[in-house]
């Protein structure tokens, strides 16, 4: 299975990815990426790879576990 | 094998190239820059990169292992210089030719410069280059002149004073920024800039620069009949796009590369950032967006749209700006006419604006309030419908 590692120092709270996948990332009180959803199911595996490469800075990467 | 050739390698360029790395391995990707290596990212230039808190090497726009993925054939330190359109043909400046089925426009913007010309220590903010140079002239006793109180002006503005700077702003119009963020939140911008020491003088302009002995830049006279002393300055007073390498070509430049509702400017050759007006069908008029968030949403728009069934652009315009403590973000857009209401969050550390127009959500602004902003983002977005049929693609 995939797996997601976010660089959290470099988010700018562009808010992207939540738009893209908002059951795996919301935004914490700071406005930081934060991943709500440990264990993404299959089917919201496209949404993740959307959100990953919308987000202007990089911070969602996706590698194998 | 489907042929794609990109001309420009910065942020939209580069994520073109990303995105058909990524959906279409067996493209051939040639991509065309004409700085000396991938150019970095341009958000931290104004911000980290300009205070020196980031090495150059934090803003680049693909880590090596990221370029590694790439598997695009470089073509960097070399620009374009025409297009021979019916023989589907790039002419780069070192003689070499290269053919495309698809040719994507990635050359982005540069900075105006005032008329009369730069002396030494008058800078632009672009490239990482600009930035260094900009670097080295900030620090306490410096005296810095930005003329133009844009996004770009004021983030240097705060920088500056971070340095420990002084910093007199420039700026023609008499009420600065408003029609991009509305009357509250321009009023309140401007507030914490001058709470931060910075002197903005709407409603002038640089009538001329005084340079030194050296031919340095020493200050400059404004409409007013004042003048200003400096150390250095800096000229912010927006871009123009680069698009007179595609002048024999059937391409309309009316300000940038005019596209239709798919990016495509003609039959295989796509706009992308800065660079790309195109016809937003939501919104019903053309736009050209030079914000960093619409490069790649536009990139993995018309990667798609190359190597898939076109589909028409149709974002939510947003970007962000950041000064001091506080960062802006606006989605949407603002329109004169629209009727702002705002409302503080996060207890007072925070607000959050709303525009409608007609009763319609059509814009919502954040001050420190990325998290309250989302569920109203979510309004914001437009669907692509009715679906107009290609023009070029």
């Amino acid at each position: 299975m995939p797996c997601i590692r976010l660089h959290t120092d470099y988010c700018i709270a562009s808010g992207a990815c939540v738009l893209e996948a908002p059951e795996v990332f919301s935004l914490d009180d700071d406005g930081i990426v934060a991943q709500i959803e440990p264990e993404p199911a299959s089917e919201q595996w496209p949404a993740v790879q959307r959100a990953a490469a919308v987000c202007p800075v990089a911070v969602i990467e996706i590698g194998e576990e | 094998m489907s042929r794609v050739v990109i001309v420009g390698a910065s942020a939209s360029g580069v994520a073109v190239a990303e995105a058909l790395a990524r959906t279409a391995p067996d493209t051939e990707v040639h991509l065309v820059g004409d700085e000396a290596e991938i150019a970095h990212d341009r958000p931290p230039l104004s911000k980290q990169v300009l205070a020196g808190e980031w090495q150059a090497d934090r803003a680049r726009l693909l880590p090596p292992a990221r370029l590694d993925q790439l598997s695009a054939n470089l073509h960097l330190g070399v620009s374009a210089v025409s297009v021979d359109e019916p023989g589907r043909e790039v002419l780069l400046a070192d003689g070499a030719r290269l053919a495309f089925d698809d040719l994507v426009v990635a050359t982005g913007v540069r900075p105006r410069q005032l008329p009369g010309g730069h002396p030494d220590g008058v800078h632009v903010l672009r490239t990482l280059g600009d930035a260094l140079a900009l670097g080295a002239d900030l620090g306490p006793g410096g005296r810095l002149l930005v003329v133009g109180a844009g996004f770009l002006g004021l983030e240097i503005a705060a920088t500056a004073r971070k340095l420990d700077s002084s910093v007199v702003v420039v700026e023609p119009m008499v009420s600065p920024l408003e029609s991009r963020l509305g009357a509250a939140a321009a009023e309140r911008l401007l507030t914490l800039h001058a709470e931060h020491g910075v002197d903005v003088r709407a409603g002038t302009s640089v009538d001329s620069f005084k340079t030194g002995p050296d031919g340095r830049v020493e200050g400059a006279v404004l409409s007013d009949g004042s003048t200003v002393d400096c150390t250095a300055a800096v000229v912010a007073i927006g871009c123009v796009p680069n698009t007179e390498w595609l002048a024999n070509t059937s391409v309309d430049r009316t300000d940038g590369v005019v596209c239709d509702t798919f990016c495509s400017a003609a039959p295989g050759i796509w706009a992308v950032g800065d660079v790309a007006r195109w016809h937003h069908a939501g919104l019903g008029r053309h736009l050209r967006i030079e914000h960093r968030l619409n490069a790649t949403e536009q990139a993995i728009a018309v990667a798609a749209n190359i190597t898939g069934t076109p589909t028409p652009f149709v974002p939510t315009p947003y970007f962000w700006t950041d000064h001091y403590d506080v960062k802006v973000q606006v989605a949407g857009i603002i329109d004169a006419a629209s009727e702002e209401t705002v409302q503080s969050v996060d207890d007072g550390r925070g607000f959050l604006h709303t525009y409608h127009s007609e009763g319609r959500l059509v814009a919502v602004l954040g001050w420190n309030a990325a998290k309250a902003m989302m569920p109203l983002r979510r309004e914001l977005k437009f669907t692509p419908t009715p679906r107009p049929e290609p023009t070029h693609a």
